[in-house]
């Protein structure tokens, strides 16, 4: 799903580089990369779903080029085979629940809203346990409730891949345990794989395995995720 | 686009003060000119209208727009009086009417006027008769209704101050009709003859007949020197009635009577040249001038003031536009997470912008459809706002 070769990424501002020589992850594979705080953990996803280029190096993903893409197309290629999701949940205050989860459809005129997708958003919300929860405001929701809706967001394009940037770095211990068994259940259901950005090693067992951010050569000169 | 909209629809929603506050910011920027603009128009129709429809007017030296403006809408003090005898230097070119009005009913003028007025002004009766004898009143069709009073009701005029004993008692009048509505400061007003404004002021007077009395209740005093002090059991009539009004008289002549006063419609244009040309002579103890051109000064200088108002809107509407502008940016960045979120997610710039900019159509849509509402409001009630004001001012 994933091949990253000789890739190399500098941070015009702060000068911090990024370069990992070869990495892969296979399809349907669950993997967790760790590292502490401004090792590049977040920007490897970043350059994954290509909202940064890197200076040197490829990225392919589902066997496209991701750098050599223009702008337009890496976004719609974005919206259409990657979902996000993101520490803060990053949802829409002034929309409902399910405008929340429509909202890759509203944004990105490549997709198409229609009656299927609608009853894809009830589907959705049914497996997550938010269905009740459709009509109202996400401000109103629990952290538990709004990391669903999230999750509920980034699976509705029916994406490849997963892109989830500590995902369970905002809630409690209980509701840690559930979040992550319903994304790997909806991953395997759906045969997605799965790249979680996180620093938290007692969720590291349900993975296939462990990516350590040790392992590649960085060179820090100030933050950079 | 569409989704654009509905977002941005969404957002004004969910911000919905934030979003009324510029929606009033935009509003009251635009539409306080555009009122102006529409009642001061209006403003200028009416009065230009009213003063050409009044070729001259006669009154006391002093103000000539404190005279045009008594004479056209009555609540204006007029400079002074003159005596009716004045007529007679016009009466030989045209028509003349007298108009005097120095007393109130229930805080409404009453006009002292002849008949030729109504023929003058061409108003009708919407109810009952006209002026049949001196008491007798026909109300202006806003006076009787904010008076609530219909022909065969009564009305006191209003004493000229609480503390004048000494001063002529009010007079009980018999409302004989009312006028149609002329949308004019006619409406506003309470017309009786002008006999009937002198009974008010005294001038006029009607008393137990000296038969009826007891010789020592007719005199208070005899100086011998032909003054005769009427006593206090000798009381004057306070109503005008069939049965007393035979003892109404007055005392001199009505030529020395005070009008404040005389509209002046001269035959044809030579005559009025005449008449104007009478009252520039040095020994003229009156002055004549034609409203029009009293008006049209009036109207230049307002129009000069409302060049003011015009550059101080622009400027308001500029400084308002930048604070918007300030608004927006503000917003901007407060939203920058939320647009961060939808880049990540696949959101384009462009996508990004007319989120934004749906945003300021939808708020100056309802902005827009607020002043066409005051707009339509103002236009719709102008004539009426401004009438108004012309009465009471």
């Amino acid at each position: 799903m994933i091949q990253l070769n000789d890739l190399q990424f500098t941070y015009a501002q702060s000068g911090f580089q990024l370069a990992i020589e070869a990495l892969e992850v296979a399809v349907g594979e669950k993997v967790a990369v760790v590292g502490p705080s401004g090792s590049g953990k977040t920007t490897l996803l970043n350059l994954i779903s290509g909202i940064c280029v890197p200076d040197r190096g490829s990225v392919q993903v589902a066997g496209r080029q991701v750098e050599a893409m223009s702008d337009a197309t890496r976004r719609s290629f974005r919206v259409q085979t990657i979902g996000s999701i993101f520490q803060q949940f990053e949802l829409v205050e002034y929309l409902t629940v399910r405008d929340n989860i429509l909202l890759p459809y509203w944004i990105n005129r490549s997709l198409v809203l229609d009656h299927a997708v609608r009853e894809r958003v009830s589907e959705l919300a049914a497996s997550t346990g938010i269905e009740d929860k459709l009509h109202r405001r996400v401000t109103r929701l629990s952290q538990g409730e709004q990391q669903r809706v999230a999750i509920c967001r980034a699976l509705l394009t029916r994406p490849h891949l997963i892109l989830a940037d500590e995902p369970t770095g905002n809630l409690d211990p209980r509701n840690k345990k559930r979040i992550l068994q319903l994304l790997f259940d909806q991953c395997a259901e759906g045969e997605i794989t799965l790249v979680a950005v996180t620093h938290d090693v007692n969720i590291l067992d349900g993975f296939d395995r462990t990516i350590d951010f040790e392992q590649f050569r960085i060179e820090e000169n100030g933050g950079g995720a | 686009m569409r989704s654009a909209f509905q977002l941005a629809w969404r957002y004004v929603l969910y911000h919905r003060f934030k979003s009324l506050l510029m929606v009033l910011c935009i509003v009251l920027t635009l539409l306080m000119p555009i009122a102006l603009s529409i009642l001061l128009s209006s403003f200028n129709r009416q009065i230009v209208a009213r003063a050409e429809a009044t070729p001259l007017v006669v009154g006391a030296k002093g103000s000539r727009v404190d005279l045009a403006m008594h004479t056209l809408y009555f609540k204006t003090k007029a400079p002074g009086t003159l005596p009716f005898g004045e007529r007679l230097t016009s009466t030989d070119r045209g028509t003349v009417i007298p108009v005097h009005v120095r007393v109130t009913a229930r805080k409404v003028p009453v006009v002292g006027t002849s008949l030729d007025y109504f023929e003058f002004r061409d108003i009708g009766l919407a109810s009952g008769d006209g002026l049949v004898r001196i008491g007798d009143c026909v109300l202006g069709s806003e006076a009787a209704k904010s008076l609530g009073l219909k022909p065969g009701d009564q009305l006191l005029t209003d004493p000229e101050n609480v503390f004048a004993f000494a001063g002529p008692e009010p007079l009980k009048m018999r409302v004989n009709g009312i006028l149609e509505p002329t949308n004019t400061p006619d409406d506003d007003v309470i017309f009786v003859d002008i006999k009937t404004s002198w009974v008010i002021e005294g001038l006029i007077h009607g008393h137990t007949e000296a038969e009826n009395l007891e010789s020592g209740d007719l005199l208070e005093n005899d100086a011998g020197d032909g003054t005769l002090t009427a006593a206090p059991s000798v009381r004057p009539y306070l109503e005008i009635t069939d049965d007393n009004i035979g003892s109404f008289h007055f005392h001199g002549s009505t030529d020395e009577f005070p009008v404040t006063a005389l509209i002046v419609v001269p035959d044809d244009e030579k005559a009025e040249a005449l008449l104007l040309g009478r009252y520039l002579r040095d020994d003229a103890t009156a002055q004549m001038s034609e409203p029009i051109v009293v008006v049209e000064e009036l109207m230049d200088l307002v129009f000069r003031v409302k060049q003011f108002f015009t550059a101080n809107a622009i400027l308001i509407s500029l400084s308002t536009t930048l604070l918007l502008l300030l608004v927006i940016l503000l917003s901007i960045r407060l939203r920058k997470g939320e647009m961060e979120t939808m880049f990540k997610i696949g959101c384009g710039r462009g996508t990004m912008i007319s989120l934004i900019l749906a945003e300021l159509v939808i708020v100056s849509a309802i902005a827009a459809c607020c002043i066409a509402l005051g707009v339509w409001c103002v236009q719709l009630n102008a004539d009426e706002l401004v009438r108004g004001w012309l009465s009471n001012a």
